[in-house]
């Protein structure tokens, strides 16, 4: 079916496309078209994406840890207008496309405002649309449909794809599950592991050489599940080979290496502790190695919450006292230059909110109470930003929301037990009392 | 508010929210007003303006699933921007705001109070300068007017600002 897809997609590259289709990573809605999922002309699944992601350098995991976050309620197929274009897709290629108007297509571009550092650069605005054969997008243009609706058009869950193969499915509530592949920090936290180069492909036929870090990961590895994210019987046989002749622990977190501790076991002790449990406890029930398990414990939403009880009271006490570099602004207690450096590295915000970058002072405060939200968007923001930096580590992170991002990764650098300062402490205390 | 027919200079179509239709209300005194029916069937006010494009702009600000018409109506073809930012917290307070409308090379500063204008600076982007007509403003708004031009004409990436 993909072959039959070389000859006629996309016009003129069918192996620039077959490398899009194998080995692309993508976010979006599947569609299907009066019931037919697939283009009669390629077989390719219709579909309409939140955001084409860099698979040479954006990794699945980072894609899920702000995907499971997102509402990504399909869109409401009668209350979605549609109209009918072309354009140039990134390789110059016309695209005949149904632009989507409407809630349901803003909301698309919300999502993929929110990806804006993720992905391929990119000149122009993007609009929310689904690609179509010229046929069909004839055939839907006379018959006059107005909404997706009428044109017969319906959404199904948002995935997240890897080429063919759909990692995680997203229903209407945030997911806070993982997908089934190796975490990221799994590749730095292994003892003694080498690094993994950047062209390694995690999901394709080249498996990960890398040694078990510990007795219950080994038997994860072994798993259905194992099996599958470490590429099959030949995948596991490797980890088994890199890990021969090595006495492993039964659970990490116990006789770690420094190193490995530092990358590993704090996120995973720290999640543990920050929820109330010991990292023993918390992974005591389950096969599943703790590496693999830690990122489940963290949530960036109960996150967000512990800042603004740390903060703020959760809003109550935002009268902050000015500093040297200004005064904070509201429930999270956001600097100036934060707001005003989230905003600039964020091409949705800056086309939006542009002005802010001008403004000192009160008349920023003032800015941000006129922009009912902008708080929010860029807390949430900020943090997904810190995340990036610190995976998902609640202790680094909440240091990091209160020294910055080079003041967290330099008293790191200089040894400094970042769990007994005040602001950590503090918000571990908070965290531990958020549900 | 209680608004009698008689003082009702038209109605039409002005956008959706969530769904429902929101009409404009014009009022033979000058001030425009979105509406809609809630659950119940009485009508609901979501702004009130005494520019069509200012109100656009204030109820998109509120309600950020309104979805203005995609009519021929004069007003929805402006940008309304505010830049109530520059006035003081005791001008606020009393309700005053500052929008700036832009139609085309045609830029209007309205200061109004209470949604109600009660003063107007117009200007014209001339050569790649915003060129301002000096009116009268109230004492007290002077800076932040200032200011509002200045960051119009910076936000449209003019060169500058020149007064006539």
């Amino acid at each position: 079916m993909l072959k039959k897809s070389l000859k006629l997609l996309k016009a003129e590259d069918p192996k620039q496309y077959a490398k899009l289709a194998n080995q692309g990573l993508l976010l979006g809605y599947p569609v299907s078209i009066k019931g037919n999922k697939n283009r009669p002309d390629n077989g390719v699944g219709y579909h309409s994406t939140i955001k084409y992601f860099d698979k040479d350098k954006d990794h699945p995991h980072v894609v899920h840890g702000l995907a499971r976050h997102l509402p990504l309620n399909p869109p409401d197929a009668k209350n979605t207008q549609i109209k009918f274009d072309t354009f140039k897709d990134r390789f110059g290629n016309d695209v005949n496309a149904i632009i989507l108007h409407g809630n349901s297509a803003d909301k698309l571009k919300e999502h993929n405002a929110k990806f804006a550092y993720l992905g391929f650069p990119s000149k122009f605005e993007w609009t929310p649309h689904i690609s179509v054969d010229k046929d069909t997008w004839n055939n839907l243009k006379n018959s006059g449909a107005k909404t997706a609706h009428e044109a017969g058009i319906s959404f199904g869950n948002a995935e997240l794809k890897s080429g063919l193969k759909t990692l995680k499915t997203y229903h209407h509530e945030a997911d806070t599950t993982e997908p089934k592949v190796p975490d990221e920090s799994d590749f730095t936290a292994k003892v003694a592991a080498s690094k993994v180069g950047k062209s390694e492909n995690v999901h394709g036929s080249k498996v990960l050489m890398k040694p078990f870090v510990s007795e219950a990961q080994r038997r994860w590895g072994h798993t259905t599940a194992g099996k599958q994210a470490l590429g099959g019987s030949a995948g596991v046989h490797e980890w088994d080979e890199a890990t021969k002749g090595k006495k492993l622990p039964e659970k990490v977190g116990k006789n770690l290496e420094k190193g490995a501790l530092k990358n590993a076991g704090i996120a995973l002790g720290m999640a543990g502790a920050l929820a109330g449990a010991s990292p023993s406890t918390s992974t005591s029930s389950s096969n599943i190695p703790a590496q693999v398990q830690h990122k489940s414990n963290y949530d960036h939403s109960k996150m967000l919450r512990a800042l603004a009880s740390v903060e703020s009271t959760n809003g109550e006490n935002v009268n902050h006292k000015p500093t040297s570099s200004g005064t904070a602004y509201g429930k999270w207690a956001l600097m100036p230059h934060t707001i005003q450096d989230t905003i600039k590295g964020h091409k949705d915000l800056k086309a939006k909110y542009g002005k802010a970058l001008a403004l000192k002072g009160d008349q920023l405060n003032r800015f941000m109470q006129d922009n009912k939200g902008l708080e929010d968007i860029i807390a949430d923001r900020h943090l997904s930003h810190i995340e990036h930096n610190f995976k998902n580590n609640p202790e680094s992170i909440a240091f990091a929301w209160n020294q910055g991002i080079s003041g967290t990764k330099n008293a790191k650098n200089k040894g400094v037990n970042i769990s007994e300062h005040p602001y950590v402490k503090k918000f571990k205390a908070a965290y531990s009392k958020e549900k | 508010m209680k608004i009698e027919r008689d003082q009702i200079d038209s109605v039409e179509p002005f956008g959706m929210l969530d769904g429902k239709p929101v009409s404009l209300t014009r009022l033979k005194g000058g001030l425009n007003l979105a509406t809609t029916q809630d659950k119940n069937g009485n009508d609901q006010v979501l702004g009130a303006a005494s520019h069509q494009a200012i109100l656009c702009y204030s109820v998109e600000q509120r309600y950020p699933n309104f979805q203005p018409a995609m009519m021929k109506s004069e007003g929805l073809k402006l940008i309304a921007d505010s830049h109530s930012h520059f006035l003081s917290d005791d001008l606020r307070k009393n309700g005053h705001d500052i929008y700036s409308v832009q139609n085309g090379n045609e830029i209007g500063f309205y200061l109004t109070k209470q949604n109600i204008k009660i003063s107007e600076i117009n200007s014209s982007i001339e050569n790649n300068y915003l060129s301002v007509n000096v009116s009268s403003v109230p004492k007290e708004c002077v800076n932040a007017i200032s200011c509002a031009i200045s960051e119009k004409a910076l936000s449209s990436g003019l060169k500058g600002v020149r007064v006539k």
